[in-house]
């Protein structure tokens, strides 16, 4: 059944890719419509075996933020798409970065389709870096999509000297606030500084981006980049006043809001000319893609896959659901398990050297 | 600015026709919100396990359909009474219901177990109301000059402000300075515990996924302080309270502990709100400085840590005065000071409520609403916990056998719930049995915690200090304020010790005379 599943997979990555060749990202809305995988399947199955059942979300992060309030919402609206109409529930398994969450979701919760997992993102980088405490391999994993997709901006004060040209060497290093390692605060300014050649100085530490936040505007430093709905939904200010200025951001593709806001913008990866280096520079951000993911344990009995990646990617278009993700400012641009599944694949066959070339730019 | 101070008190109770099922009504519908939420809170704070910040995330949702005020005044109703009731099983079981009030525990435990439960809660309740009331004041003329001075504390004077709590340590040590300094530096220790904050190298992890994050401060102080009671209990056979000595009506003599006191009360109440305005110290800090400076003041600081009301005033005041400050911060900067508080930001956004300067300016009413929900609210909840206090009493007069299988229920409740987590559960009972050996040797634990409480934050700040400024930080003019302040409080403590012992061996002296 699981080989089924693969080829089911692999027919759905071809066809994304083609959908993907033709359509471009329109704004917000990016999820293309396609047949969920193995949709073969008895879907009478699932309905007897969901109905009466309750759904367990595990969330690898603490109550209250995105993760936590889009599960919450999911586990709301999520029923009405399922066969059966079983109850879904948001547990909160916070620590080590989702890490915790993850390997529990991997290796200790049964395979019974009553399990979901939803991370931090970023854990894949853990495993491309073959960290030795990550116990999973999300290839592997039944993915039921995401419901973002992350750009994340660089701001920089508007009078420093960098504002308006980023690669100039003749002012003192540009300095980013970060707020640890494995953070997009930090890795982001990394690649910058290491692969673009950016003058810049990281000094990592800060407890959250609110405190970052407090620093650049106490002069302590320079810049931060973070995700750009962090920047509209907590820095609405600064866009006011023009306190600073976004001069590169990383995004899948070109993002529209922030050129609409600064014009000047240019995308990451075309600071430098280099193919190769460009290809990592995009590697070491695409996990952005796939914000906000939600994966079953391997596994799972294939007609259940089936029923709940469908009913998530209708969860994702219920105009409920987005008038409630509209409500907390949360803005919905989903993936399918599919298309979900091929930007995992993309970044984890990284060849090895070039893995451990990004591991040290962003160590 | 006058204006808005009165028109945000008067919006709380500002009457509007309200469609209910049976018809249309004027009804002060703000009020009647807040007054939901608090009863939700009361539900919450008592049931172990549901701490305030999931409560919050779960009735997030509920407030998608209010107005700002409304939605604020339900979250923030809901918030002071999950921070006062905490205070509540502090006192009497010696469980911290959070690690926002764990200092209580310190002199209001041994007090209930002297019987006098009624007069520790009745203190600490007030306190935390007079607290509420100072800090919000304390705001109000503050806020003309709040955003500049917010914005002087960055990393080399958050790093100052550490060590200036650090030297604290001396006072929490109950006399015994040398043992209460390895307590604390034992603490430091245990903070660095995690992974790294610069560079993620893990320390002391021993590949335990769970000890990434360092070790919780729930666990450890609930069973450094809950754990030890508990054997204790069941050892000495009898009710919480060993004897009977005060009538229920130990409550009235709390509140007036809190008015005889009121100086001290006032003086923790600022510290509180002092320290609730600083970036990133957390909530935990503010109390264990309070307890600190009341040990500090008292003319007999050998006795705390037994049951002096004046331990018990300190961080219950401090506690609840934090919270304006806090607000203060979320609201000016958005930068939240708790988990609840992060929430609430939440709530903020989602109502299209942008932190930043505007809610010093335009929108003043509203943060002089959200600063009014806090005093009434605290206000409310003391008058009904009042009510029912000298029943709760009661509970210090059960027999121990009855009433231990309740208390580890809340114990291992309690440090299961913060993170959901097994581990902290078995944490709990390592520091418990560390707790114990500590009691029975006599080592002050209350260092170890402050010591836990700072220990990352200094060396957090400290990095930042050094990566961003190298050497120059040193030269900021409050770095060199801070710093004579620390040696201030350093020559302080060590006279007052050296006082200390010359009048003790006066006294020997005299008795040998005689």
């Amino acid at each position: 059944m699981r080989i089924a599943v693969k080829r089911g997979y692999l027919l759905c990555v071809a066809l994304f890719l083609l959908l993907a060749a033709c359509g471009t990202r329109t704004g917000s809305q990016a999820v293309a419509t396609q047949v969920p995988a193995a949709a073969t399947v008895n879907p009478q199955a699932a309905a007897d075996f969901y109905r009466g059942k309750t759904i367990s979300i595990i969330v690898g992060l603490g109550p209250g933020g995105g993760f936590d309030t889009i599960a919450r919402l999911v586990s709301k609206h999520m029923p009405r798409h399922m066969p059966g109409n079983p109850n879904v529930v948001v547990e909160n398994m916070d620590g080590a970065g989702s890490l915790i969450a993850l390997n529990h979701v991997y290796n200790v919760a049964k395979p019974d389709g009553l399990t979901i997992g939803v991370f931090n993102e970023l854990q894949i980088n853990n495993q491309l870096f073959g960290n030795e405490s990550v116990q999973f391999d999300l290839r592997k994993m039944g993915w039921l999509g995401n419901a973002q997709q992350g750009t994340t901006a660089c701001t920089i004060r508007a009078d420093s000297p960098y504002a308006e040209n980023l690669l100039r060497k003749d002012a003192p290093p540009l300095i980013f606030g970060g707020t640890g390692p494995g953070s997009n605060t930090d890795d982001f300014a990394r690649v910058l500084i290491n692969l673009a050649g950016i003058n810049g100085r990281l000094v990592s530490g800060y407890p959250g981006t609110a405190q970052i936040r407090l620093a650049v505007e106490g002069r302590e430093v320079d810049g931060m980049c973070w995700t750009w709905d962090s920047v509209t939904a907590t820095a609405a200010n600064w866009l006011e006043t023009n306190f600073i200025t976004v001069p590169v951001y990383t995004a899948a593709s070109v993002d529209q809001r922030v050129l609409d806001r600064f014009p000047k913008a240019i995308l990451a990866e075309d600071l430098v000319s280099d193919p190769q280096t460009k290809h990592l520079m995009k590697v070491s951000q695409a996990a952005a893609a796939i914000s906000k993911p939600f994966v079953l344990p391997p596994g799972v009995p294939a007609e259940r896959v089936a029923a709940l990646q469908a009913a998530f990617e209708s969860t994702m278009k219920d105009a409920e659901f987005l008038a409630d993700a509209q409500q907390a400012r949360l803005e919905i641009s989903a993936h399918n398990g599919a298309q979900a599944l091929v930007i995992v694949n993309e970044i984890l066959n990284l060849p090895p050297d070039q893995a451990k070339k990004l591991a040290d730019v962003l160590k | 600015m006058i204006e808005s101070f009165v028109q945000g008190l008067l919006n709380l109770f500002a009457v509007r026709p309200v469609t209910l099922p049976f018809g249309e009504y004027a009804l002060p519908a703000t009020f009647g919100i807040m007054m939901l939420g608090m009863a939700i809170g009361f539900v919450v704070g008592i049931l172990p396990g549901l701490g305030g910040a999931v409560t919050l995330a779960l009735m997030l949702p509920f407030t998608f359909a209010m107005a700002p005020l409304d939605a604020f005044a339900f979250l923030l109703g809901m918030l002071s009474v999950t921070a006062t009731t905490g205070d509540i099983t502090s006192v009497l079981f010696g469980v911290p219901g959070e690690a926002t009030t764990a200092a209580t525990v310190v002199d209001g435990h041994p007090m209930a177990k002297r019987g006098e439960a009624g007069r520790a809660l009745g203190a600490v309740l007030t306190s935390s109301m007079v607290g509420a009331l100072v800090g919000a004041f304390a705001l109000a003329l503050l806020i003309p000059v709040v955003r500049p001075l917010i914005l002087t504390f960055q990393s080399p004077e958050l790093f100052m402000l550490t060590v200036l709590g650090i030297t604290f340590v001396a006072s929490l040590s109950g006399g015994a300075v040398l043992k209460g300094l390895v307590a604390g530096g034992f603490g430091f220790l245990l903070s660095m515990i995690g992974l790294d904050p610069q560079t993620g190298v893990q320390r002391a992890t021993f590949g335990q996924l769970e000890l990434w994050d360092g070790i919780g401060l729930v666990p450890i102080t609930i069973g450094l302080f809950a754990i030890p009671e508990t054997v204790e209990l069941a050892v000495r056979g009898t009710s919480i309270a060993g004897r009977t000595v005060a009538k229920v009506g130990g409550v009235m003599e709390g509140v007036r502990d809190t008015f005889r006191h009121w100086q001290l009360t006032v003086r923790c109440s600022l510290l509180g709100t002092a320290i609730g305005i600083m970036p990133g110290l957390g909530g935990a800090v503010g109390q264990w400085i309070a307890y600190a400076h009341a040990v500090q003041s008292s003319p007999h600081p050998e006795t705390f840590g037994t049951g002096r009301i004046e331990g018990v005033l300190g961080p219950g005041a401090a506690n609840n005065s934090k919270e304006g400050g806090n607000l203060i911060l979320t609201v000016l900067f958005g930068v939240p000071g708790s988990v609840s508080m992060a929430i609430l930001l939440g709530a903020f956004l989602i109502k299209g409520i942008v932190p930043g300067p505007d809610m010093l300016d335009k929108n003043l009413t509203l943060t002089f609403s959200m600063v009014w929900i806090i005093v009434v609210t605290n206000v409310l909840t003391v008058g009904i916990c009042l009510l029912f206090i000298n029943q709760l009493v009661r509970v210090t007069y059960v027999r121990g056998s009855l009433i231990i299988p309740f208390i580890l229920f809340l114990v291992f409740f309690g440090a299961y719930a913060e993170k959901n987590a097994l581990f902290d559960v078995g944490l709990a009972l390592l520091f418990g049995l560390l707790g114990l050996v500590m009691v029975q040797t006599d080592w002050p634990r209350p260092p170890l915690v402050l010591g836990l409480v700072l220990g990352k934050l200094t060396e957090r700040y400290l990095f930042l200090s050094v990566n961003r400024y190298e050497w120059e930080w040193l030269l900021r003019p409050w770095v060199i304020v801070f710093a004579f302040l620390i040696v201030a409080v350093i020559v302080y403590s060590v006279r007052e010790q050296r006082r200390g012992r010359e009048k003790a061996s006066r006294l020997i002296s005299y008795e040998e005379e005689i």
